[in-house]
């Protein structure tokens, strides 16, 4: 069954997107918003698919594994809620998941 | 000098990558040599930064020591073996195959005087050596070549690289580089850009590339008789261990249904023994299922693929030099791109092995620290 991700996007633009389980949340953001580039191709390397969730969502979607923290200390504008998309496999659990993308620098 | 947000985060995520400083994992099966280096010639040679000296008993077995004598350091390669022992050529101290002192000229006791041995185990065209824990050398951990099974004909090799074996690692997990560094041997301009997909586990790391249709190089179109047809090459990149990886490749004529097809298939282990960090014992162990009585068949593959892996070598050695010569100020950053999602993972996965064993006090490699980045050692 797919899922709907509620999206601010680098514009500051709301959307709401359809999505299957299973691929990245990268991936979705890359090819249907804008402001995740997604370079290194989701092996957590380069910091482009950086995304800010809303409050209620952090607790649920566990927390970040050290390669993940790693890289999200490096980037300036972290923040609580700070993930890194392609370290997000879409799932059902995630249907109504707010957040809001920080723009790439590219 | 100022990094951009990508180049500084991939400097961020270059801290969790193996790289040529990143200390060596020791409890792993290495191949120490092709079986024919070793012989009844004392033969020195490093590996994991131990300088060690290889033979062969009168019996056929391999034997490692360490090089060094036990009692003033001079280096066994450059004493003689008498029958099974080794007698130093500075003091006369005699060494059975198992390290253990036997003789000392000057006396008549020499209980308790030893170096280590390291066990070795032959199979097929290479020995392996087990450089880590005594106690958890265990064969039957020894990875699997299955070129080496009934009716492949193989032929190896080997070469010596003045580069860390983490980049040839992961200039095997990347063949997009075939397209372009091979250009002038089996790359083809359609390499780089064709589909793959990826098999990530905690410890093994496989990519699958389908370059089809392509014309193939001729190094796999002539001896499949593939020369001028629109062919399919699918590669699979296998990291099996730190010291192993396996490329199968498949090549058959588009045109034929599946039914159809013969079954032309290759595999080579590319075999990397890091000799210091920044040196590595290349050996190469190539098979095919086809064409088993075609002497000049083998003849002309490994001709063509040693050339190809020549500019591996090259290319790696130039990184190397580069890398070496850098100055402090230089900012470093690698950028990873798609294609090397297989290789962050693996490469990840070789600094957590090196990491976990430096953290145990007893590993091997915590206890002996590894010569500095720049000692250059002679092969």
């Amino acid at each position: 069954m797919s899922i709907q991700i509620h999206v601010i996007d680098a514009n500051g633009h709301q959307q709401r997107l359809q999505a299957d389980p299973g691929s990245s949340l990268m991936e979705l953001l890359r090819d249907q918003s804008s402001g995740v580039e997604g370079i290194c191709g989701g092996c957590c390397a380069c910091g482009t698919c950086h995304i800010v969730l809303e409050s209620d969502w952090q607790p649920l979607l566990g927390t970040a594994q050290p390669e993940e923290e790693a890289l999200l200390d490096a980037l300036d504008e972290r923040t609580s809620g700070s993930r890194l998309s392609c370290q997000l496999r879409l799932s059902q659990e995630m249907d109504g998941l707010s957040l809001r993308i920080v723009p790439a620098e590219c | 000098m100022a990094l951009t947000k990508v180049q500084r985060a991939a400097q961020a995520a270059g801290k969790t990558l193996a790289n040529r400083q990143t200390p060596f994992i020791f409890n792993e099966w290495y191949v120490a040599a092709l079986g024919h280096e070793i012989g009844r010639e004392l033969k020195a040679r490093t590996i994991l930064g131990r300088q060690l000296v290889l033979y062969r008993q009168e019996n056929g077995e391999p034997v490692a020591l360490d090089n060094r004598c036990g009692h003033r350091s001079f280096p066994l390669s450059r004493s003689s073996l008498e029958g099974d022992t080794i007698v130093c050529g500075y003091h006369g101290l005699r060494y059975d195959a198992s390290g253990s002192c036997v003789e000392v000229p000057s006396q008549c006791n020499c209980a308790g005087i030893s170096i280590r041995s390291y066990p070795l185990v032959e199979q097929g065209p290479v020995v392996w050596i087990w450089m880590g824990e005594p106690d958890q050398a265990d064969p039957k951990q020894i990875p699997a070549m299955p070129m080496l099974d009934q009716g492949w004909i193989t032929s190896c090799d080997y070469m010596p690289l003045k580069a860390s074996y983490v980049y040839l690692h992961e200039n095997l997990l990347d063949l997009t580089h075939l397209s372009f560094l091979h250009a002038n041997t089996f790359g083809t301009p359609d390499y780089a850009a064709a589909e793959f997909d990826t098999e990530i586990s905690e410890d093994r790391f496989i990519l699958k590339r389908y370059v089809v249709p392509t014309r193939l190089p001729p190094v796999w179109a002539k001896p499949t008789g593939l020369e001028g047809r629109d062919a399919a090459r699918i590669t699979t990149s296998d990291f099996v261990s730190p010291a192993l990886h396996i490329v199968h490749a498949q090549f058959y004529d588009i045109a034929l249904p599946e039914s159809e097809r013969p079954d032309t298939r290759i595999k080579t282990a590319h075999i990397p023994t890091p000799e210091t960090a920044t040196s590595t014992h290349y050996f190469v162990v190539h098979g095919r299922n086809f064409a088993p009585e075609d002497d000049s068949i083998t003849d002309f593959m490994h001709q063509q693929l040693i050339a190809a892996f020549h500019e591996d070598i090259v290319g790696l050695e130039a990184m190397e030099e580069l890398l070496s010569n850098m100055s402090p100020e230089d900012e470093f950053f690698e950028i990873s791109v798609k294609s090397d999602i297989a290789s962050v993972a693996m490469r990840r996965y070789l600094k957590r092995r090196a990491e976990a064993e430096r953290s145990q006090h007893s590993a091997p490699g915590a206890v002996h620290s590894q010569p500095a980045i720049n000692t250059a050692v002679e092969v």
